[in-house]
């Protein structure tokens, strides 16, 4: 497909760089010269300079002749704007992003009118994927597949815990119920590992699960930390006001610190009933005297990624069980390796997944192309969601006669909605979806690709 | 920096020069020329031997930034030049290495300087060959290897670093969102104007043969010729075809992707272009009125003047007649034309057009802020405002050009011969003309030169193709320490 996309910020980057991997043209237009420079310079894109907003521009990047428009500039109103006029010169699709919360609830109302396909809105991805976490603590990470029938979720087990001294091939039995290690990461090594592995505290292991059982599995492993009753948020942004309304929802408690008295003042208006403190949350005294210690979960959520950073490692070390940061710039991908740091939520990677999803599906109808990818491991491993057609091969094999190229694991597999976790005697049929880990080097298109045969 | 990646493309290179030997082989076999069959069999081997074995190294990353861009490109002329000259001295068509590096090096920067006395003595299987390093010269060897395939790691950028270090001119743009089909518009586009050339001299009753060589050699503005005397004993119907095409050549290739988008308006209005063309009329016009006493016909003279107007502003360096003979002011239009040079991404050299352009903007303005200190003047071109950023490389650039044609000059004054001879012989290397004024002029070549001072016109064509940086860094040792 050949897709527009405005801004190359980091949502715009990181789209354009997943969508060019697989397969489509992109175009990127942003104002400032020297990130359209980089940009085509980084990737195998053509950039142009310019608004996005000003048709002259959107024509010079044939938006007339695209598949999708994708607006994630800064501004809501340049996003929606932008989307309008694709849609006037014949753009088929438009996603456009609107982070201010006002907008972001009006706006389904005009969705259909103008003509926008999709809206993202990170802040509010964000604080979802943020409440997900806290429902479950022990859980590092979760990642869902088939429609959420499956998950994959990353736990740290200590010693001492039952998984500790496990071999995998006796894993299921000892957790009664049916789970896959999809891969373990061991000092920094990642193996996608076979039955005769054995873990050890201090790994941090991804295990593919049917989400009905996730509890139970975590009941048993006894990694089910208690739920959370109180949590405190320090920085008032949106993704701030979204979680607190989810979080009241659901009956925590909560505390916001904030530094700025008008927005203190706002939230205090929008949402009685959370508490909302006006001070300077990254100072010592003041977390103390807001009783940190005592909390369930912090959340540090400041619009600066170095101060999220401090705080978490600070607050981690004065014992608060679960402390979540937040971080725009993931390029520090590797260099974060504090233990106080491992859950981290970047909204604007989430934004980029959703987009990506759904361009996948949009060119989804029949394929056997990707439905879902999700990266594990900071990016060491990939875990694919592909459907199973009438062109797959291998079908009807059992497992184990099959062939596959080398770190390929099936990690489940979804048969009209039930799910199988799959062993050597399972098959492959039309209409199952599966879900394949790999390490991320290999980036398959196609389920085909899978198999060791297609290796030419 | 990444070697084994650099490497690893040098070796695809490589291969592909050996597969582009394989018509030339076959020329020689075929025309009974055994010496040259053994000659480009035995490069070709050496050219896959050394290609093999550069491809084995994988990059164990796949980091590539504008450094290791500029080094691919400085290395891979390099080393393609060295390869490409091995038939001509295995042969024994031309004995001294040096001399073989010179003439492949002349043909693959399209310079067209040669040091051979005699061409006809030549096997047609060499002719081809020679030609042909000015086709694939011209519109880069880097760019083709683009538009088969993906050179490094699938879909990341890094073949813009090697585009830009490759393609002459201050911006570089893709056509197209996905390299691969950028750089295949553009040959899809070179190919397709060299075969028009090709159908028209045929039409003209000229030989296959030499229809495909003066083609390569226009295309790419090189100006290896077949016969001694150039192409003055072609038809006149030829000279004008040539003449015409000479010009196609040396326009920016962008303003015929624009006119395939039907955007006639927006090609018309292109500065660099109509400066381009401007220059052509005037200098033509002005070197017909300086001759016009030597012909008696005023169609020839009109087509001496056009022919060697064109030859000299597209840097192809074909002649009709021996122009060293003309009276001084057309001889003096011929040599500023030889700085001025084509436009940017054609496959003319010179300084390009859009340089002078830029800088003839830039010197307006500086004479209007002396009248006018506080006013705040942009450069327009195109209807766009062009960055300061973009105005101080073009000068930057202007004055190393300057810097290394004075240090060229130099050099090549050991030599010994007149200053008109030195000048020029620089010049015409440097911006990759061919012919220039007397010991070096159209009727004469450099073989009298020393080996040293073909050593650096050697160089010099280099540096005037890739436009000074690629090679440039390849000598600055900071480049090199850790």
């Amino acid at each position: 497909m050949r897709i527009v996309i405005i801004g190359g910020g980091k949502v715009g980057f990181t789209v354009a760089r997943q969508l060019i991997q697989e397969g489509h043209d992109i175009v990127v237009i942003d104002s400032d010269a020297n990130v359209a420079e980089r940009i085509s310079s980084a990737l195998d894109v053509m950039s142009i300079c310019g608004r996005g907003s000003n048709v002259d521009i959107l024509r010079q990047a044939g938006v007339g002749q695209s598949d999708l428009l994708i607006a994630c500039t800064a501004k809501d109103e340049t996003n929606l704007i932008c989307c309008m006029f694709a849609k006037k010169l014949g753009c088929r699709n438009t996603i456009a992003r609107v982070r201010s919360p006002e907008y972001a609830e009006q706006i389904y109302l005009m969705a259909e009118d103008i003509g926008l396909s999709m809206i993202v809105n990170p802040e509010y991805t964000a604080a979802r994927e943020i409440f997900r976490l806290l429902e479950i603590p022990s859980v590092l990470k979760r990642d869902t597949f088939a429609d959420g029938k499956i998950e994959i979720i990353e736990l740290a087990p200590r010693s001492g815990d039952p998984l500790d001294g496990t071999p995998l091939f006796s894993l299921s039995k000892k957790l009664n119920c049916r789970v896959l290690v999809c891969a373990v990461q061991r000092s920094g090594k990642v193996v996608i590992p076979n039955g005769d592995a054995v873990l050890q505290a201090g790994d941090k292991v991804y295990i593919c699960a049917p989400a009905t059982s996730v509890v139970q599995l975590l009941q048993n492993a006894g990694e089910y930390g208690k739920a959370v009753r109180s949590v405190m948020l320090i920085g008032g942004s949106s993704t701030a006001e979204y979680l607190t309304r989810l979080l009241v929802k659901s009956g925590a408690r909560v505390k916001i610190i904030e530094i700025d008295p008008d927005k203190a003042r706002r939230l205090a208006e929008a949402i009685p009933q959370a508490d909302i403190v006006c001070a300077d949350g990254t100072s010592d005294s003041v977390l103390h005297s807001e009783t940190v210690t005592e909390m369930d979960a912090v959340v540090t959520l400041t619009n600066i990624d170095e101060e999220n950073l401090i705080l978490s490692m600070y607050i981690s070390r004065l014992g608060v069980p679960l402390v979540l940061t937040k971080v725009d710039h993931t390029d520090f991908g590797g260099m974060l390796v504090n233990e106080g740091v491992n859950r981290i939520i970047s909204p604007k990677e989430l934004c980029a997944g959703a987009i990506i999803r759904y361009v996948r599906a949009m060119q989804n109808t029949g394929g056997s192309s990707v439905l879902a990818l999700h990266h594990l491991v900071g990016g060491q491993v990939d875990a694919l969601e592909f459907a199973v057609t009438k062109h797959t091969r291998n079908l009807g094999k059992t497992l184990k006669n099959i062939r596959f190229q080398p770190n390929i694991l099936i990690a489940s597999i979804n048969r009209n909605g039930k799910i199988l976790m799959p062993g050597g005697d399972d098959t492959l049929e039309v209409g199952d979806t599966v879900v394949v880990i790999t390490t991320a080097r290999n980036s398959f298109t196609d389920l085909n690709d899978i198999f060791a045969d297609s290796a030419v | 920096m990444n070697y084994r990646m650099i490497f690893n493309i040098l070796g695809k290179i490589v291969c592909v020069e050996a597969a582009f030997m394989l018509p030339a082989m076959l020329i020689a076999w075929f025309s009974g020329d055994r010496s040259g069959a053994l000659g480009f069999g035995a490069a070709i081997c050496v050219s896959l031997l050394l290609g093999t074995l550069f491809m084995r190294l994988r990059g164990r990353n796949n980091r590539f930034f504008a450094r290791d861009g500029f080094v691919t490109v400085g290395l891979t002329w390099i080393v393609v030049s060295a390869l490409g000259a091995l038939p001509f001295w295995i042969s024994g068509a031309i004995p001294n290495y040096l001399d073989c590096l010179f003439e492949t090096v002349s043909g693959f920067t399209t310079t067209g300087a040669t040091i051979l006395s005699d061409v006809e003595k030549l096997s047609p299987a060499m002719l081809y060959w020679r030609s042909f390093t000015h086709w694939l010269g011209g519109m880069g060897v880097l760019v083709f290897m683009m538009a088969l395939s993906t050179l490094t790691k699938k879909n990341s950028g890094e073949s813009m670093y090697l585009l830009r270090a490759e393609s002459p001119g201050i911006r570089i743009t893709k056509l197209a969102p996905r390299m691969r089909r950028s750089a295949m518009i553009l040959y899809e586009i070179y190919i397709g104007l060299t075969l028009l050339q090709i159908a028209l001299l045929l039409i003209g009753r000229m030989s296959l043969f030499d229809a495909v060589t003066l083609s390569f050699g226009t295309a790419g503005t090189g100006g290896f010729g077949v016969r001694n005397d150039s192409i003055a004993s072609y038809s006149p119907y030829c000279q004008w075809v040539i003449t015409a095409f000479m010009l196609v050549f040396s326009v920016n290739f962008n303003i015929y992707f624009l006119l395939l988008l039907r955007q006639f308006r927006k090609a018309a209005k292109n500065e660099e272009l109509r400066l381009f063309l401007f220059i052509v009329l005037a200098a033509t016009a002005l070197v017909a009125a300086d001759t016009a006493g030597r012909y008696s016909d005023f169609a020839a003279c009109l087509r001496a003047a056009a022919f060697q107007v064109s030859s000299i502003i597209s840097t192809t360096g074909y002649s009709t007649v021996n122009f060293d003979l003309w009276p001084q002011v057309s001889r003096c239009v011929l040599v500023l034309l030889m700085f001025i040079g084509a436009c940017a991404g054609s496959t003319g050299g010179g300084l390009k057009i859009v340089r002078l352009l830029v800088m003839g903007k830039a010197a307006r303005r500086s004479v209007f802020r002396v009248l006018h200190p506080n006013s705040v003047c942009l450069i327009h071109m195109d209807g766009e405002t062009l960055d300061e950023d973009t105005v101080h490389a073009v000068n930057t650039y202007t004055v190393l050009f300057c810097l290394i044609f004075a240090a060229a000059t130099l050099l090549m004054s050991l030599n010994g011969q007149s200053f008109e001879t030195t000048f020029t012989a620089v010049a015409a290397c440097i911006n990759n003309v061919g012919p220039g004024l007397g010991a070096v002029g159209p009727n004469a070549n450099f073989a009298g030169l020393s080996y040293f001072s073909k050593l650096v016109l050697t160089i010099t064509m280099l540096i005037g193709r890739l436009e000074i940086y690629p090679i440039l860094v390849l000598f600055t040792p900071t480049m090199w320490k850790r």
